[in-house]
């Protein structure tokens, strides 16, 4: 038992030194994607205002993005006899709208680039090494295909961890430094760091399912990358929703399509997390379902590398 | 010892294996012949569990292979060409094989890369390595557990000389049971006590190497003489003693029935002539379908 166990730590090891080793310029890209696009939520002022809902109502829209339009039109009223009278209307951002900069930003980009690397670096872990015929290695050891699965998922989780913590940090200095009204109603630090951590869980799950499903490295990366730009277009979809029922309504045409393009664009993980950070209430129900979903994808692919016939 | 019974096994529509039997004595080093995509890999494949048979009763020191991790234990595997991480080093890699089998102990590890020659080059990667070099590594990876049970796949294939023998030497020296395949019976003749040759996923015959000689007519001796014009003494002392012998080119073939019959004939020739060489005649895998399935040849 302790020399199975020994093996398997060894597996982990292993792994996750070979990963970080491949990773260094995904980390690298990743630091200066988060740096940029925080020097920017940075450059804004803000302040403890409220947003004037009254303005108009949106049906389909329940989401951050509404705000970002009410405060726009807002803006453009109130600044209106200013621009008029030849001055330059000064912008002060709520603390609220600041948090949707915060998550359509350094958010955003975060967690797409993460899931993006991390899906393909899971999907060529089996097919990688089926196809470079060193899997051997570990199948033919007395470790069982269970472990040699378990410790390559806790390599790429491990992997992963140094993206997560350095971003959970970012997200703790951006709050406390700038949004400290919002800071003091959640912690949005914890809360971001449980988003990538069950997100990255996710697209490991998915990215080791492709691997363990295709027998070519190149197919299940493309399956893998094809994943999260899907995952990324439906999320966008849901940023544009208030936009669009915004100029529908401008137009007097029906908006009922933007009901079933809203529930579509909830089949995206990285939805659940944007509407998590703007709406902690949220969260729990979608950690339930990104959960459920994590399991049923990592039980599938380990129970498709359990019966693979490797050659060599 | 290794049994495997009824063993069937399809990739795809292409049968591998049908319907095989192969019986390997505890502690003998068996050969399993047979030409390219007859089934050999397969069959040690099945052993080492990295392909399931799709029917058939395997067992290795009568543990059936449903208990994987227990067969792992017991095996040390060597591919045919084995592809390792070459961004590694050799004792890393060693180091790695031995800690999946909970071994930890450094001595253990810098003796199984003495044993295989890798003892000078342990700390280069395996990117500056040969693939005589790559394939010792995988010995030393197969061999640090000191398995009971080896399964080589055409381990001399490609090694230089002194590999060859050393590895040889240690297989002749060892007390495992050895499961060995190659293309034809010269590579694992003088090495194996017995073999079973493979055609088309199929056995075709099996038994010991003097056994098969025997069955193909090929139980002779080849002798050559350092003076041609000893020729005839030889051949008239040899008919005195009751063997049988004739002359082809410059050699003397001895023919014999019996394994036990060899040193008698040398003997005989040492006294009689100055040989300058005495070998058993080349059997080859051909003659064995020539003569168990003369129609398929």
């Amino acid at each position: 038992m302790l020399s199975h166990i020994s093996g398997f730590l060894s597996i982990v090891y292993t792994e996750t030194r070979r990963l970080i080793k491949g990773f260094l310029p995904a980390y690298f890209w990743f630091a200066l994607l988060v740096s940029i696009s925080t020097y920017f939520v940075f450059a804004e002022k803000y302040v403890d205002i409220s947003i004037d809902r009254s303005l108009m109502t949106l049906k389909y829209a329940n989401n951050p993005m509404t705000d970002v339009l009410l405060y726009t039109v807002s803006f453009a009223i109130t600044s209106l006899s200013e621009v008029m009278s030849g001055k330059i209307p000064s912008m002060v951002f709520p603390v609220s709208i600041g948090v949707i900069f915060f998550i359509l930003f350094p958010f955003m980009l975060s967690l797409t680039y993460m899931s993006s690397q991390v899906i393909k670096k899971a999907s060529a872990t089996i097919t990688g090494e089926d196809e470079k015929k060193t899997l051997y290695i570990m199948v033919s050891s007395p470790q069982t295909r269970i472990s040699i699965y378990i410790g390559k998922f806790m390599g790429l989780l491990l992997m992963t961890l140094p993206m997560i913590i350095f971003f959970y940090l970012i997200t703790e200095w951006i709050f406390s430094s700038l949004f400290l009204s919002a800071y003091s109603t959640y912690n949005a630090g914890t809360l971001v760091l449980q988003i990538l951590l069950i997100n990255a869980v996710l697209f490991i799950s998915a990215g080791m399912l492709f691997s363990a499903l295709f027998r070519n490295e190149k197919k299940a990366s493309w399956t893998g990358n094809k994943v999260v730009t899907i995952c990324s277009l439906l999320t966008s979809l849901w940023i544009l929703i208030p936009f669009l029922e915004f100029m529908l309504n401008l137009t007097n045409s029906n908006t009922d399509i933007l009901f079933y393009l809203e529930k579509l664009s909830w089949l995206s993980p990285f939805t659940a997390g944007l509407m998590s950070v703007y709406q902690p209430s949220v969260f729990i129900g979608y950690l339930y379902v990104l959960v459920s979903a994590s399991m049923i994808l990592f039980l599938l692919g380990m129970g498709i590398f359990i019966r693979k016939d490797l050659e060599y | 010892m290794i049994v495997a019974r009824k063993l069937n096994k399809n990739y795809g529509k292409t049968r591998a294996l049908k319907d095989l039997d192969i019986h390997v004595k505890k502690g003998t080093i068996h050969g399993l012949i047979g030409h390219e995509a007859c089934g050999k890999t397969t069959v040690l494949m099945i052993l080492s569990t990295l392909v399931r048979p799709d029917s058939g009763e395997v067992t290795i020191n009568d543990i059936p292979l449903s208990k994987g991790m227990q067969i792992r234990k017991m095996i040390g595997f060597v591919p045919k060409a084995p592809n390792l991480p070459n961004d590694r080093t050799a004792r890393e890699l060693v180091s790695f094989a031995a800690s999946l089998h909970g071994i930890h102990d450094k001595f253990i590890i810098d003796s199984v890369m003495k044993q295989t020659g890798l003892e000078a080059v342990a700390d280069q990667r395996l990117d500056r390595f040969s693939q005589v070099m790559e394939k010792n590594v995988a010995f030393a990876m197969a061999f640090v557990h000191n398995p009971l049970i080896l399964l080589l796949d055409e381990p001399l294939a490609g090694l230089d000389p002194v590999s060859q023998k050393r590895i040889r030497e240690f297989l002749l020296a060892s007390d495992k049971t050895v499961l060995i395949t190659g293309h034809d019976l010269d590579a694992v003749d003088g090495l194996c006590n017995s073999v079973t040759v493979m055609r088309s996923g199929s056995v075709i015959m099996d038994g010991e190497m003097a056994f098969l000689r025997h069955q193909t007519g090929k139980g002779a001796v080849e002798i050559k003489l350092l003076d041609v014009g000893q020729t005839q003494k030889l051949l008239f002392e040899l008919e005195k003693n009751g063997a049988k012998a004739n002359v082809s080119g410059e050699s003397i073939y001895v023919h014999y029935e019996n394994n036990s019959e060899i040193p008698g004939i040398i003997r005989i020739a040492a006294n009689a002539a100055d040989i300058t060489d005495v070998r058993p005649v080349k059997l080859s895998i051909d003659d064995i379908f020539a003569k168990f399935h003369p129609a398929e040849k």
